[in-house]
Order: structure tokens, then sequence, then C-alpha cells
């Protein structure tokens, strides 16, 4: 099932909800695996983190923040007692963005000789700008 | 803002940011050790000085002298700013008619990769004294691994003295501990740094018996936190799962703000000794980021609405509009991202909140604090931060936003982009689900991070068909835009787009002109 268009820096939320064949919630044998295929590649394969640590729901989720543009599949596995089950679901990477991500923190100071505004981008990088004006 | 100092930091959520008497930002974030911005700007490096390790580090008597006794020694390491770690575990080496004491193996320092880590210290003490140390030996670089002294006692004793504990019993020669890596809210008070508020929903689950802590450093050393005694509990005596969210200095009080309670301390010389905490309002603020200071008067973000806060009373503001508050129109499942900022020219301030499933704010709760009248305002895109910074010559805020863009407002003709010429409105030619074409342009190109490119921004249908629709530009080449999303209604030559800018609707409110008596105009 395709999830919608992205840009580069925009989080994909991949879910998974740990079911058994009666379509019933469980907890599987081990964290679902997640293997990231970009236009048939593989990118990257990680393990999904429950949602809820008291495993009230076995809801999983992935917030992934694609490199590249393309088209992109996520093969969603876990098993249930040697049992396996996939999910796949397929979103697109289109132009325009930015890898680093949103600004979600900025700090302003005031230095002798110089004024600085500290970023944080949700793509993981601390910057600085010098004398913004 | 092109200039990297990490690119590892982690974004489960904002980042504090103080700087201390030095002048030296100390960065946090509750999940990685506190980070500070060396003097050249060029990196974000773990703040704090390694406490001192003995391993195989050794000292030995030799030589035919004067020397005898059993004498207590250890290191610490010294950063290139001056700071100091904590001392090592103190070893004895006894001299029987000895000259000189060689160290052997003395440890180097790992952290930042050894290159902040400007000197080692070796401290002996004088026999039998083993709680007063003086500085026996200075390596004065990072790789050198021995040293020796032939300091006689008396020669001992006329060097920089260490105790190992104040003469109250606290410590002294390790009080240098490093920040506290848990707390994601740092503030400067009093010549002291403090830090606050663990992480909730991370994958660590905050350690129950420290998540009610205030840390503090010592006075003057922006460095040094001595967790084990300089702490303040706040005890949850109001009988809630009440956490604490930041910390508000605010004259000569720091307020402890928790989600549905504040606190205030006051105290004179030492905090954990001195201190005195009061509860002082059973309202709370979302997060460290959701409270700004006016002209002496806080205004905080709950859960249940905005408040005024005096430092003794507080008064609810935003009863215009609380229905946002009361009926689930804000995702406060991504309130660790909200945030607020003061606009002294509007004199507006506006509350920055995620509206429907949005993570990032999109949304802003705006309240003219001269007036008392409250507006919304929903943007197309997230405001993801704000800061005051100096433009021009005055204070104005600075928003970040997505795909890596600060923005600052009223400073050209339309929202996202600068470039005059690429403004645009007119009427469209053509268009698909997923376009829309212009033939009588040829679509600027330029890098969006710049603004001259509408790359990134919105196009917005202002008339004829599909009216009121809004999509983001991908990408732009000849009289072409891509949109990111599909039409909902397809656009044709009827219809009339403007490139940047943000939609807005106005209702102003209304009063009744005033009819005297017996006349009617």
């Amino acid at each position: 099932m395709s999830i919608g268009r992205y840009q580069l820096g925009d989080y994909v939320p991949l879910s998974l909800q740990t079911t058994d064949q009666n379509l019933l919630s469980t907890i599987p044998d081990a964290d679902p695996a997640i293997k990231l295929y970009r236009n048939g590649t593989l990118v990257t394969t990680t393990t999904m983190s429950v949602l809820d640590p008291n495993r009230a729901v076995e809801q999983y989720v992935l917030r992934y923040q694609p490199n590249n543009l393309g088209s992109w599949i996520a093969v969603m596995t876990y098993a249930l007692s040697a049992i396996t089950y996939t999910k796949v679901e397929s979103f697109l990477v289109v132009a325009g963005g930015n890898s680093t991500g949103a600004i979600v923190a900025a700090h302003s100071l005031r230095l002798p000789g110089h004024d600085y505004v500290v970023c944080q981008a949700d793509g993981g990088t601390l910057r600085y700008g010098r004398n913004p004006y | 803002v092109t200039t990297y100092l990490n690119n590892t930091t982690s974004a489960f959520g904002p980042i504090s940011v103080a700087k201390d008497h030095r002048n030296r930002p100390l960065i946090v974030n509750g999940i990685e050790a506190a980070k500070y911005i060396e003097s050249s700007w060029t990196n974000a490096l773990t703040a704090g000085v390694s406490a001192g390790v003995n391993g195989t580090f050794a000292g030995a008597w030799s030589g035919a002298g004067s020397i005898s006794g059993v004498y207590s020694y250890a290191f610490r390491f010294v950063h290139s700013d001056g700071d100091f770690g904590d001392l090592s575990p103190v070893q004895t080496a006894t001299a029987s008619s000895n000259t000189t004491i060689s160290y052997t193996n003395v440890p180097l320092d790992s952290a930042n990769g050894g290159t902040t880590t400007a000197a080692r210290q070796i401290f002996r003490s004088l026999p039998s004294v083993p709680g007063l140390l003086y500085l026996d030996a200075t390596i004065s670089d990072n790789s050198t691994t021995t040293a020796s002294s032939t300091k006689s006692d008396a020669t001992l004793a006329a060097q920089t003295q260490l105790p190992i504990l104040n003469a109250d019993g606290t410590l002294h020669a390790r009080r240098f501990g490093v920040p506290p890596a848990t707390k994601s809210v740092v503030c400067a008070f009093k010549d002291r740094m403090w830090m606050a508020a663990d992480v909730i929903g991370y994958t660590v689950v905050p350690d129950a018996t420290t998540i009610n802590r205030i840390y503090y450093s010592e006075v003057l050393e922006p460095w040094s936190w001595p967790t084990s005694q300089n702490y303040l509990t706040i005890s949850d005596d109001a009988g809630m799962d009440d956490v604490i969210t930041g910390l508000m200095p605010h004259g000569s009080y720091l307020y402890f703000l928790k989600e549905r309670h504040i606190y205030r301390l006051s105290y004179a010389t030492v905090p954990a000794v001195d201190g005195e905490v009061y509860l002082v309002a059973s309202r709370g603020c979302v997060n460290n980021r959701c409270w700004t200071l006016v002209e002496d008067t806080a205004y905080l973000l709950d859960y249940h609405g905005v408040y005024a806060f005096n430092g003794a009373s507080l008064q609810p503001v935003s009863l215009p509009i609380q229905d946002y508050f009361r009926e689930a129109r804000i995702n406060w499942q991504a309130s660790k991202w909200f945030h607020c900022i003061a606009d002294p020219r509007e004199e507006v301030v506006r509350f920055f909140v995620a509206l429907g499933d949005s993570y990032l704010p999109t949304g802003a709760l705006c309240f003219n604090y001269r007036l008392n009248r409250w507006w919304t305002e929903r943007f197309p895109f997230a405001i993801a931060s704000s800061c005051h910074a100096p433009i021009t010559g005055q204070t104005r805020p600075i928003y970040g936003s997505e795909y890596d863009r600060l923005l600052t407002p009223d400073s050209t003709n339309l929202d996202g982009m600068v470039d005059s010429s690429a403004q645009r409105r007119a009427s469209v030619t053509s268009a698909t689900w997923l376009s829309l074409s212009d033939s009588t342009i040829t679509m600027p190109t330029g890098q969006s991070y710049n603004f001259t490119s509408p790359v990134n921004c919105h196009v917005h249908i202002v008339g004829g068909k599909g009216s009121g629709q809004s999509r983001r530009v991908i990408s732009a080449s000849g009289s072409k835009l891509t949109i990111k999303h599909p039409w909902m209604i397809l656009p044709d030559a009827t219809s009339i787009y403007q490139l940047a800018g943000v939609r807005w609707n106005v209702r102003f409110g209304q009063f009744e002109w005033p009819v005297d008596d017996g006349m009617v105009n």
C-alpha cells in the first residue's frame, strides 16, 4: 500500500500492528525487522520500536528520514511462534525538500564581537550562523 | 546557517542552550552528554572534564635522601579552558630515606579525542596527612605518561593546596563532576548553571529517584556538577504525576516549572543548605519553550490554556480561545515541540502549537498583551522553533521552519521568497493533477535555500476554479510548477495562482454605534 509522497527532510511514519492469524494483537517473538529498498536496492535494515513500552497495544513504529529521491518500499516482518508475517508499504520521495530537515530549535547568543544563532535540525545537525543581520 | 558544529545530535527533542559567565554555550538535550561550543566556534564538543581513573598509574620512591613517610598521591585532568576534572582515587607510596618520587603510567584523557586536555596535575600529601594534597607535578600535554618530583615536605607544603573535602564535609577535590546527561533543560542563574527535566517517552525510562531533581553547578564553575550533593528535589506532594518541564529565572527567583505546578526557589548562598522552595501556582507549563517574559510578566502555556504569572499570582488570559483546549484541536502528543515567542514590536506573544495530526507546530495562538486580544494563525509549513536575534539593529523574531529554512517576519513582500521578480500572481494556462503551468513566464529555478526559487514554497489558487487550494512546489522548470500532492479540484484557465505567501482570512470584532435616546441617524 502506498503511504504517500514525501520530500527530503520529511519523516516517513512507518507503523506496524503485530497480529496473529486471527488478526488479534499479539506480542511478536522479537521486535519486528524492517528493510527499506529504494528503486529496488536495499538501503537499510533495522528494527522497529514499540510505541507503547508497556505493550498494551502491539504497535511498532519507525520514523524514517529518507536520504534520496525515488520509489521506496518498506518490508516489515515479525515472527509469532515461528510463523513469519510480512507487511509491505511503499512511498515516493519526490524532488524539493532538504535533507537537513526542519530547524527544530534555534537559540540566539549575544557574545562579545558577534551575535550567533545556534540551530538544531531534525536531521541530526547542530549549526550556527553569525551576525544574522 | 551553514557552519556545522555537530552532525550526530539526537533529534528526539529540542536542545536547550545557556551561556556561562565565560560566554561558553552549554547545550543539553537530556539524551546525550552535554556539549559546549569551543571558543573558535568550529565544534560542539563534550562538556565537562573526565574524572581521573588510576588504572595502572603508580608512584614509587627512589634515590638516597631524607624523605621518609607514607605519602598519598592522585592526579586530575586539566581542560584547555582551565577547568578541572575530579581527582582520581588516592593511592599511597612509602618513602624510606629517598629523594625522588617517580610517577608512571599517568593516564591520558580520551574525551573529545584527547584534543581538549591541556595538562594533568599530580598531587601529593605530606606524610600521614592524606586528606590534604599539594600540587607535586604538572604534565603540560596529553601524551607523556611519566613524571617525577624531588620536592621536600617543606617545598611541597608551599604549593597549591587541594583538600579532598571542605571543612564542612562537602566535596572539594571531587566537585568537578561532568554536567548530568539526563537533563534536557539548562539555564544560568546567580552565577550557577542549573539543569532539570528528564526526557519522557524516550527508549531510556527516567530514573525514578532523580526525575524530580534539579541539579546545579558550583558558583562560577559551570562545569563542576557534584551531582551527589548539588541538587534539590521537588517532591510530588501535590499527589499527581507531575514532572519537571522547565526552569524560569525571573527577577531574584528561579522558578521550577512542572506540567501542573510552579515552585519558587530562593536562597542566599548554597541552595541545598539555605534554599527554600515554595509551591506558588497550581498551573504549570508544557515545556521549557512555552514560557516567555514580557515586561515583568510571564506568559505560560499549559494543558488548560495560557495564563499570565507575575511571580506571586496568576491570571488566566486565554478564555476567548478556550475551545482550542476543550475540543482537542491541539495535538498534545507533539507538545515537546511547542514553543512561544514575544514580539515587542507588535506587542504580541505567539504560542506555536501542532494542530490536527501534524507533529511540528503549524499554528499559533496569538495574544496581544496590550489590548488583551486573541487570534489564531495557521501556516502551510511548520514553524518548529523560534528565537530573538538582532537584525538591522532591532531585536526581531527568527523562526525555524521545514527544509532548513530560517524565516524572519516582515522582511520581504511575500513570505517565503525574496526575489521580487519571482513573486507571481497570474492566470493558470493549464494544469494536471500534479502540476500547474503558466505559459507567459519561465519559472525561476534558483536554489530553494536562498529563496529565489519557488521550490518548497506553496502555490495557492486564489481565484477561479479550484480556489482555496494550496500545494507545496517540489520543482520548477520552464513554465511548469510540479506540486507535492495532487489537486482536489483541477485548476483550469479560469484559475488564478499565487506563488509564495501565506493565505489568510480575517474576521474583525463588532461593536454597536451608540444611539442617543430619541434620535435615529
